[in-house]
């Protein structure tokens, strides 16, 4: 199942075992302690989910990312240690992608400005998400590992090409989506598309996780990006505002 | 545009076929623009589309963008091309030299039986100009055909070559099934795409082999 991709030990917690053995400075632990916290929060909101759904009869992953990133608490996230847009940049050219397929939002236009100015990176700025996706999928046919920059609008709009281009071919494909809709993003107008976003994304078969903001983004990233390539299909990371606006 | 006593595809076909530059890699749109050309000149170098109405331009733009060495050669209907009329406007921005656009023009959505395209009698050439491809140009026989492919290789832009056809609505019968991961893998392999190396736990990378 694609959420437990992700869902590995917390950052944190890998940390703690790592800084004990060394003495550690207090600083660190409290992190780790915070991140522990966190990973705690998580497991009991979930659980309440389950009840909640199993209760009301719902379908209950298709609140299950909205639901986490609205109430979870945000004192990591109000103090973050690194630029997450660099990060997945740095990231992406870590793993050498050289090429960046994309139909902009609000949230992604800055990124894609620094990646036209990368020296081994190409941008391709499509007129719409179905044609982005064919174009990506051209573009890892001849070799070089692409990654598609969309909004969850734009996947809504590319179902046909994403079942019969994408997945009937098996191309590997990292889909980096602006997740607009939920409830922390302030433009009421992307709520019915943020609602449908991730049913949508099940009904047409498309593996994707939600990014956990609490932890670094360049794992998270690199880990659908291997997903893609280890799976030969599309996989879908969906972003928030303080992943991808620069 | 569309006239009287047009070519057939096949016509343009053996044209294509006997004027393929050097190293050209060929996507063909849905329908018999895959089951004929795979019928006449089937080769590891093709990219046969099925379905995916619309998207053999763009994905044929990528692959440009991405072997910048090799000719393309794209076969697109003009239905799938009205499916998706933004793609030409890409192609126009990034104008990759090594791409040719062929647009089969029969004015008909010749794959799903015949039926009349919404609006059959455009200048597909002057649309491709009007997108940014300079190159574009209506042609009307096979001849024609094989003189700008012959004259392609020293360009320095896209170009965009549209074919006044006859409808062809009997099916053509393809060599062999085209199994589209086979048809994927084929490809790749040909062309000596770099392969995904995994590792054990994560952080592969594409590598030639």
């Amino acid at each position: 199942m694609p959420m437990a991709l992700l869902d590995y030990f917390p950052a944190g917690a890998i940390l703690h075992q790592q800084t004990r053995a060394d003495n550690a400075h207090d600083e660190l632990m409290l992190s780790t302690i915070e991140s522990l916290a966190d990973k705690v929060a998580r497991n009991a909101l979930k659980s309440a989910h389950c009840r909640i759904g199993k209760r009301a009869g719902q379908n209950l992953f298709s609140v299950d990312c909205r639901r986490k990133r609205h109430q979870l608490t945000k004192s990591r996230a109000e103090r973050p240690d690194t630029h997450r847009p660099s990060e997945i940049l740095d990231t992406l050219k870590q793993l050498g992608f050289g090429a960046v397929v994309s139909v902009p939002d609000g949230w992604l236009g800055e990124m894609l400005v620094r990646i036209e100015q990368e020296p081994t990176m190409r941008l391709v700025r499509a007129t719409h998400e179905e044609e982005a996706l064919a174009i990506s999928c051209g573009i890892r046919l001849g070799g070089v590992r692409t990654a598609l920059l969309v909004q969850n609008a734009g996947v809504l709009s590319m179902g046909a090409g994403m079942v019969s281009l994408a997945q009937r071919y098996q191309f590997p494909l990292l889909m980096l989506v602006s997740y607009r809709g939920t409830p922390d993003d302030p433009v009421f107008y992307h709520v019915p598309k943020g609602r449908v976003t991730e049913p949508v994304f099940r009904g047409i078969g498309l593996s994707y996780a939600c990014v956990d903001r609490h932890r670094p983004i360049g794992p998270q990233v690199e880990q659908a990006a291997t997903y893609a390539e280890e799976a030969s299909c599309p996989f879908a990371l969906l972003v928030s505002r303080e992943d991808v606006q620069w | 545009m569309v006239k009287a006593a047009r070519p057939t595809r096949a016509d343009y076909y053996r044209a294509l076929a006997d004027s393929l530059p050097p190293q050209a890699l060929v996507v063909t749109s849905l329908g018999n623009a895959s089951y004929l050309w795979a019928a006449l000149h089937h080769a590891p170098e093709n990219f046969y589309l099925e379905d995916a109405m619309g998207l053999a331009l763009p994905l044929a733009l990528g692959l440009a963008i991405a072997q910048p060495k090799r000719p393309v050669i794209v076969v697109e209907g003009d239905g799938a091309l009205l499916m998706h009329m933004g793609a030409l406007v890409t192609v126009g921005a990034v104008n990759p030299a090594n791409l040719t656009v062929l647009l089969i023009q029969n004015g008909v959505h010749a794959a799903s039986g015949g039926q009349a395209l919404t609006n059959a009698g455009l200048d597909l050439a002057q649309l491709a100009r009007a997108s940014g491809i300079a190159r574009a140009d209506n042609i009307a026989t096979p001849e024609a055909l094989a003189a700008k492919l012959q004259g392609s290789t020293t360009r320095d832009s896209a170009e965009c070559l549209v074919l006044a056809t006859e409808p062809d609505l009997d099916v053509v019968r393809p060599p062999a099934v085209l199994e589209p991961v086979s048809t994927k893998l084929r490809f790749m392999t040909a062309i000596g795409a770099p392969r995904y190396i995994p590792t054990l736990f994560g952080g592969g990378r594409l590598e030639s082999t």
